[in-house]
């Protein structure tokens, strides 16, 4: 049970790992646009801002697509085994498969409110909006479950890069932490801009 | 009484060189072989490195084919015979 929830790239890779993650993907992808979710980064989640489909799907595969290229890319220059490509993207779309439960949870809880209540009592701008006792603990547990869900995100695509490009020890660490913050500031650029 | 898996000891337990086989018998006829035959390079390799690389030849060496006999997914199965690889080499360099 616990090799398959964090290393379940011993058993799939290729062309099922890419199938599953891109299905697992296009579900995350719908989700986040009915619930104006954004995925502004390779391990970000925002709510709020209004956010059509195509802007959906075109977060997810950015971030995908670009974390995936830089892994491949460094796997290339410091791996001794002969890397697949499929196998990079096919593990890395897998990986991202945890997403979809923040996301799912995040709808759940009343963003607009929490944002109003913020802005009031930080900037002391706009109506006094308050709390109640559910509203906490329902963001609490959202709060809780995304952070959970995105560490969890995390191992997945380190284990995918150490599987699916043979690298272990700190050359793989130090290259996946490179890579992030590549594809992270990559993404965010695009936010930017 | 549970069987005890014999190993093939590869270096001496006194002086820690490598080992040559002396004596070989047939189990059948009792005759006896007597001389100093050097052990094959893979006879090095544990009893699993050397049941995959049997398992890897009848599969005509086929990873893809290796990953569905195994149930593993291909870079498991690639990186497992990389790790072999790297542990037949260091024995050529010793």
């Amino acid at each position: 049970m616990k090799t398959w929830l964090f290393r379940p790239f011993e058993f799939i890779a290729g062309y099922t790992a890419l199938f599953i993650g891109l299905g697992i993907m296009t579900l995350t992808a719908i989700v986040c646009a009915a619930g104006n979710i954004h995925l502004d980064g390779v391990i970000d989640l925002h709510a709020g801002s209004e956010v059509g489909l195509g802007r959906a799907f075109f977060e997810t595969a950015l971030n995908w697509l670009s974390f995936s290229l830089f892994l491949y890319i460094a796997g290339m220059l410091t791996s001794l085994s002969s890397i697949r490509i499929l196998d990079v993207y096919g593990t890395q779309a897998l990986a991202r498969a945890p997403l979809i439960i923040p996301v799912l949870a995040t709808m759940l809880v009343d963003v607009s409110k929490v944002n109003a209540y913020l802005q009031h009592k930080l900037m002391n701008d706009g109506q006094a909006v308050t709390l109640g006792a559910g509203d906490i603990l329902t963001l609490g547990l959202v709060g809780l479950l995304v952070i959970s869900c995105v560490i969890w995100t995390i191992v997945l695509m380190y284990r995918a890069y150490s599987i699916s490009c043979n690298l272990k020890g700190k050359k793989a660490v130090i290259s996946f932490i490179a890579c992030l913050l590549l594809a992270e500031g990559l993404t965010k650029l695009y936010t930017i801009l | 009484m549970a069987t005890i898996e014999k190993k093939l000891p590869q270096n001496c337990p006194s002086c820690s060189s490598k080992m040559k086989v002396k004596k070989m018998v047939c189990p059948s006829c009792e005759t006896e072989v007597d001389g100093l035959f050097t052990m094959p390079l893979l006879s090095s390799l544990s009893n699993d490195d050397q049941l995959f690389i049997v398992d890897f030849m009848k599969v005509g060496g086929s990873l893809k084919d290796m990953a569905s006999k195994m149930k593993l997914s291909y870079p498991t199965v690639r990186n497992h015979l990389d790790e072999i690889i790297e542990r037949i080499n260091s024995f050529d360099k010793k």
